[in-house]
């Protein structure tokens, strides 16, 4: 009786898991398809012989865009707007330029050892001085990328200057894991540190400078800080130079514990010069590896979101939506998914003199979901405004919504539609962060304004320094149509007027101890003394791969896999049943476990699943055993971790 | 340290306050670490006299130094000493020359020297020539031409039709007439059984002219044309160097025979084990996984595969005869090589780094041991080399290829040169040190260079195809490195310009930091070439190079402005020593600078057992222009 209840129950978990994953699936398809109505990825044709690893863009005054590339090109893209574009090599032979500005007639580019000025003096569309604006000291070590640059309001340029990786970030140079600021004169001035992989920064309209950063070591997650002169975004390493008469700020690399337990926020308060993030992207939910940063200065010609950011992210071809506001002084706000499927690793935006945006992208070493090695697109407005949550502001008990369309009121004021929870990261040396101290909130009352556009809501439970995530799953606009996207991730440093008035409750919190029968890490005791039949390890390489294409084992043998994990990066070992599919449908049921991922190791409860591991970091390692299958055949070994299951796999072969 | 910083400071400030000079800060440049030689020790030629060759015509003798006047056919100018041997053949003295010794199996080193338009071979065996010829500026080398193998020859064949076989070189890798040229050969006689009968043809395995492989594993059929009264094949035969072409001169020449020598392993165990953290092990602490009888050495099932296991070979080595033994070791693991139940080797830090030990061995059998360690899946590979009396270098192992794991630049992302000049900026690694403000630049004239933006001078510069990206572009580049495809001639790299007290005052080295140079980038001109510019001081210095019609040379422009007590380090090199019309030649590098386009003359200094060609720059603005020539 008890065995038919339990196959029953298998039975059923089994279909409602692949009923589930294909309806997963279609609701990405859909979601994108859903997005493209209102904003359309169009591809800027490239020619065959051309590598456009794109590094850096920027617009030159009579509309031609100039694209700089990983591998030390220049390109000037006649009408890019069209699907004839024409390409001139404007230069070429930089180093790996990973940034473009364009100003009074000449381009600006970092490239890994310097600023510099391309002038065309003889105006036949090719540089013909390559002009040294300031140089600075490289180690030698790949990982010394250097970024940008932007102008600032008074006409210097901002730069970013990422850390070398010695099996960690170290500052092997004289401002690596700075924001630096340079004059056309080539006068240098350190403006901030603890920077990590500042892939992206931005300047708004006040003149503030902004920028993201990688989930890493002392990064438990994307995010994004407002920088001002002697700012301390979070990874020591940078402190080093804090000795030099240059440097804005004092604190010394071993101020900073490696380990005090607490969230960023909360160490602030002990290190003034630490600068809280103002928006955190989720790792994994908001992205894997946060890039550029461009202001909507459309006026409106790009949709409803003028003055807001937009976000690449590298790792998962995607663009997100940033409503910031200045709370106390304080820059904070809300991150929302905007659009997704982009061919490469987007790294860079800018904006087209039509308003529309061009998305520059690479993969090259850094594996994205858009399967390309490098691309060009357009992301284009159709006209068509969608329903989104368009801003989202604090109060100081609750959080004020304003919609691009009026919403059913009914809906709106029904508070079984709204969910919260609240979360952080936390501060510490090691790489990445588990999700800490999740909770519950509990919207109390939500009030739609006459209009149907806003709507305040009162919430129980906010907490200052967490992230606030906000899911409406099924608000109708009174067109009748949900939410684009349903969630939105507020980043609460500062409330109005100072003091948090949300009510307080005791919440239950997250319970990190879920059980997962298929992660074996100790020998079981019914294989005996002789322990496992076979032995394998996986290591893995850079680029997200293991280190092996396939490996074999004997069918209904004990299996001891240990995975090693030699990458600067997260993994997992998930083995998986039969199917060239199964590893991205695994992948993809992972990717979907949104918050829970962490505390699941972002293994979903599936029959696809035949075993797997846990989350290994950086030089970690994990044992699992497990049984291997009767039947032989080709299963799988991937990692789900987010972003992961496209590259990492390894065959599994059981004879 | 701190008072370096100190130092530094005190630079920065005098920079600030607009002083005029740089400077001169030492430096103690690191000492280069001693590296163990991965040979045996050759046999050298003395060239004190003609003792070591058959008695010859009196066109060969021995001097202490030789010269070629550039200008001049088949010219060679000689002082009195002893070291190097020559040809100076004419209508009557014009007889080859043979070693005493005879060679079966045979690696050949030596320098050569070839006048304009000379023309010799080094004759293996009496019988296998190897071309020695002016072949430079030749721009599609042929089996005549400088390292070429030279055509057999059928004399009853139809007239034209004579020649048959013949290799040419991969790429023209000859020097500019008069330098020193490096040639490198590894021969294999041909095989006779009892009856005398052939059973392998002889072959070349290596040939390389300069530091680049020119010829690999050529079979040949018989005896190349000139192989005279030697032309019938045996076993063995003295080494022959032709006399009557023209004049030639060589030094350095040494050699190693080898028999075919190799070591017989018997009674081999292997066994297994869970891996450990680290070697040394008392093995009998751990349990075995796994033992059986074995007829080969070989680790490459363990390390091409991901497990952690140690793995521990024991039986006997046979040893040919007795003398010494050269082992050669490289492991990602942890390894020991025991022999005779002695440690020889202790093997661990990558494969890069090589283990090194040579030891005294009897002739018969001796206990074997080898452990490797492989305690992580990424910490995988092994490799273990001997070479001993009349035993080539081979593999103890089985199962792996020759020059496996070797980064060969001919492969990989290239980029080539068109039409138009291309420059690339990467690191640069030159004379073990890599340089991370460095540029190349490829002309479609063929000639190339890597230039030191933070220093100014010069890196490497060559010939033939342009550059290599791979170890940048690939994935994500860990390496960051652009680099020459073919020989490259390697210059000083040191700072180029710098202010000096007096011309006794060392040569400093670069300042931490790249600061005691300000970059200003380059511009181009119309045919596309770079020139580069920076500031010391207040002087501002720009260097252009060019590309001039014929042979191979690189052309030096530097324009200084505003110049004081300042001064110019042109080359360094183990002896420079100047020529007629302000030409010098720079050794052991092997280059000319021709320096006569100047009325300023630069001194030769010795410093630090190193010659230095310096010139001071005069005060003001000056132009100082030479040639590279190679």
């Amino acid at each position: 009786m008890k065995i038919i209840k339990t196959i029953i129950v298998a039975l059923v978990i089994l279909l409602t898991n692949q009923i589930g994953y294909t309806q997963k699936k279609d609701k990405k398809a859909n979601q994108i398809k859903r997005e493209a109505e209102f904003y359309k990825i169009i591809d800027v044709p490239i020619p065959k012989d051309i590598k456009l690893e794109v590094g850096g863009l920027a617009l030159t005054d009579n509309n031609k865009l100039g694209v700089s590339t990983r591998r030390g090109e220049l390109w000037l893209i006649d009408k890019p707007y069209s699907q004839t574009p024409k390409f001139k090599l404007f230069a070429h032979g930089l180093h790996e330029a990973l940034g473009l500005a364009y100003k009074d007639n000449a381009f600006y580019l970092a490239q890994r050892g310097e600023l510099t000025r391309l002038e065309d003096n003889n105006k036949d569309d090719e540089a013909d001085a390559y002009k040294t604006v300031f140089s600075w000291p490289l180690s030698g070590n790949y990982h010394d990328y250097s970024y940008g640059p932007k102008f600032d309001k008074n006409g210097d340029m901002i730069l970013t200057l990422n850390l070398s990786w010695l099996g960690g970030g170290n500052s092997t140079m004289r401002w690596r894991g700075w924001m630096i600021k340079v004059s056309t004169d080539g006068d240098m001035t350190p403006i901030a540190t603890g920077l990590r992989s500042p892939a992206g920064f931005g300047i708004n309209q006040e003149g503030d400078y902004f920028y993201t950063e990688n989930q890493g070591d002392w990064v438990g997650s994307g995010r994004m800080t407002h920088l001002e002169s002697g700012s301390f975004a979070g990874h020591p390493a940078g402190l080093k130079w804090s000795n030099d008469p240059l440097s804005p700020l004092d604190l010394k690399p071993e101020d900073i514990e490696d380990n005090s337990g607490l969230s960023l926020y909360e160490y602030a308060k002990k290190a003034p010069a630490l600068k809280a993030p103002a928006i955190w992207f989720p790792h994994t939910i908001l992205g894997i590896s946060t890039s550029d940063i461009i202001y909507d200065t459309t006026g409106g010609k790009f949709g409803p979101f003028d003055g807001q950011q937009f976000v690449g992210d590298q790792g998962h071809s995607k663009i997100m939506r940033v409503f910031m506001e200045k709370v106390n002084g304080v820059y904070q706000g809300a991150a929302f998914p905007f659009v997704e499927g982009f061919s490469s690793g987007v790294l860079r935006l800018i904006w087209g003199s039509d308003n529309n945006m061009f998305v520059g992208m690479t993969s090259r070493g850094w594996a994205s979901t858009g399967k390309k090695d490098f691309g060009l697109q357009r992301l284009v407005w159709t006209g068509k405004t969608p329903f989104e949550i368009k801003t989202m502001k604090a109060l100081d008990d609750g959080f004020e919504l304003e919609f691009t369309k009026p919403v059913n009121k009914k809906q709106a004021a029904n508070l079984a539609n709204y969910k919260m929870a609240t979360f952080t990261y936390k501060y510490h040396k090691t790489y990445g962060s588990p999700i800490e101290d999740q909770q519950n909130a509990m919207v109390h009352m939500a009030k739609v304004s006459d209009d149907g556009l806003k709507v305040k809501l009162t919430i129980h439970g906010m907490r200052l320094g967490f992230i606030h995530q906000l899911e409406i799953p099924s608000l109708q606009a009174t067109t009748g149509e949900t939410l684009l996207h349903k969630k939105a991730y507020y980043t609460l440093n500062e409330v109005p007027g100072g003091t948090l008035k949300s009510m307080q409750m005791e919440m239950k919190k997250s319970d990190k101890k879920i059980e997962q029968p298929k992660r074996v890490t100790t020998i079981p005791h019914e294989w005996g003394e002789d322990g496992a039949d076979e032995k394998i390890v996986i290591g893995t390489v850079t680029g997200l791969k293991y280190d092996a294409e396939e490996i074999t084992i004997n069918r209904n043998s004990k299996i001891e896999l240990t995975l090693n994990n030699n990458d600067d990066m997260i993994h997992n070992v998930v083995v998986t049943k039969q199917g060239k599919e199964t590893p991205l449908k695994v992948g993809e049921m992972a990717l979907k476990l949104g918050l829970e991922g962490p505390d699941l190791n972002y293994v979903p409860f599936s029959d696809l699943v035949l075993a797997h591991s846990g989350t290994v970091g950086p030089e970690g390692t994990e044992t699992i055993y497990f049984t291997s299958p009767s039947e032989p055949g080709e299963y799988w070994i991937v990692c789900t971790f987010p972003g992961h299951s496209f590259t990492m796999r390894t065959k599994l072969i059981v004879k | 340290m701190k008072n370096k910083i100190l130092y530094f400071l005190v630079l920065l400030l005098s920079f600030s306050c607009g002083k005029e000079e740089v400077t001169p800060v030492q430096i103690a440049k690191t000492k280069k670490k001693a590296t163990v030689s991965s040979s045996l020790p050759f046999n050298h030629i003395k060239i004190n006299d003609l003792s070591a060759f058959k008695p010859t015509g009196a066109n060969w003798k021995v001097v202490g130094n030789v010269f070629a006047d550039r200008t001049k056919n088949k010219t060679l100018y000689t002082e009195q000493g002893t070291g190097i041997l020559i040809n100076t053949n004419d209508q009557e003295k014009n007889k080859n020359i043979f070693t005493l010794f005879d060679h079966g199996d045979i690696e050949l080193e030596l320098d050569v020297m070839m006048p304009v338009k000379s023309n010799s071979g080094l004759y293996f065996q009496g019988r296998y020539e190897v071309q020695l010829f002016d072949s430079w500026g030749v721009e599609h080398p042929k089996y005549v031409d400088m390292g070429g193998i030279y055509q057999r020859w059928n004399k009853d064949a139809k007239k034209g039709k004579e020649g048959y076989e013949g290799y040419s070189p991969r790429v023209n890798a000859a020097k500019a007439p008069g330098l020193w040229q490096h040639i490198k050969v590894i021969f294999h006689a041909a095989k006779f059984d009892e009856s005398g009968k052939k059973t392998k043809n002889a072959w070349f395995e290596e040939v390389w002219l300069n530091g680049v492989l020119i010829h690999e594993n050529i079979e040949l059929s018989g005896p190349t044309r000139g192989g005279g009264s030697n032309a019938n094949e045996k076993p063995r035969g003295p080494l022959m160097i032709q006399g009557d072409h023209g004049p030639v001169a060589f030094k350095n020449i040494k050699y190693k025979l080898y028999e075919g020598n190799t070591f017989i392993l018997s009674n081999l165990n292997r066994s297994e084990y869970k891996n450990v953290k680290k070697l040394p092990v008392d093995l009998d602490t751990i349990a075995k996984t796994k033992e059986e009888k074995v007829n080969s050495f070989s680790l490459v099932d363990v390390t091409s595969s991901r497990d952690r296991k140690m793995v521990t070979y024991s039986g006997m080595l046979s040893v040919p005869e007795s003398g010494q033994y050269l082992f050669e070791g490289h492991t990602n693991g942890n390894a020991e090589l025991y022999l005779n139940n002695k440690k020889v080797l202790f093997m661990r830090g990558g494969m890069d780094k090589a283990h090194i030990k040579t030891i005294a061995l009897k002739k018969g059998d001796i206990p074997f041991k080898v452990i490797y360690n492989q305690h992580a899946p990424w910490s995988r590979g092994f490799s273990l080399h001997v070479e001993g009396p009349n035993m080539q270098k081979y593999s103890l192992q089985e199962g792996v290829k020759k020059g496996e794991g070797v980064f060969d630049p001919l492969k990989g992302i290239i980029i080539e040169v068109k039409d138009k000049p291309i420059m690339q900026r990467s690191f640069v690694n030159h004379e073990g040190l890599k340089h991370t403000h460095c540029i190349s630049v490829g002309t479609p004239q063929g000639i190339h260079y890597s230039y030191n933006l933070a220093t100014g001078s010069l890196l490497k510069i060559w010939s033939g195809s342009f550059l290599n990206t791979t170890h940048m572009w690939l994935s994500r580049g860990q390496h960051q490195l652009g680099e020459p495809i073919g020989f490259s001639v390697s210059l000083h790299g040191d700072l180029e310009i710098v202010a000096l007290a007096d011309e006794h005052t060392k040569w400093p080295q670069p300042l931490p930091e790249n600061k005691s140079i300000k970059q200003l980038g380059y511009e181009l001109d119309n045919s596309k070439m770079p020139s580069f510019s920076y500031q010391i001081g207040k002087s501002v210095i720009t260097n252009k190079y060019s590309v001039p019609k014929g042979n191979r040379q690189l052309k030096k422009s530097i324009k200084i402005s505003n110049g004081k007590n300042l001064w110019h380090k042109i080359a360094d090199g183990v002896s420079i020593k100047a020529l007629p019309n302000n030409t010098y030649i720079i050794n052991n590098e092997s280059y000319y600078i021709d320096f006569s386009g100047n009325n300023i003359k630069p001194i030769i200094r010795n410093i630090d057992n190193k010659d230095e060609l310096l010139v001071e720059i005069p005060e003001g603005d000056s132009t100082i222009n030479y040639s590279i020539i190679w």
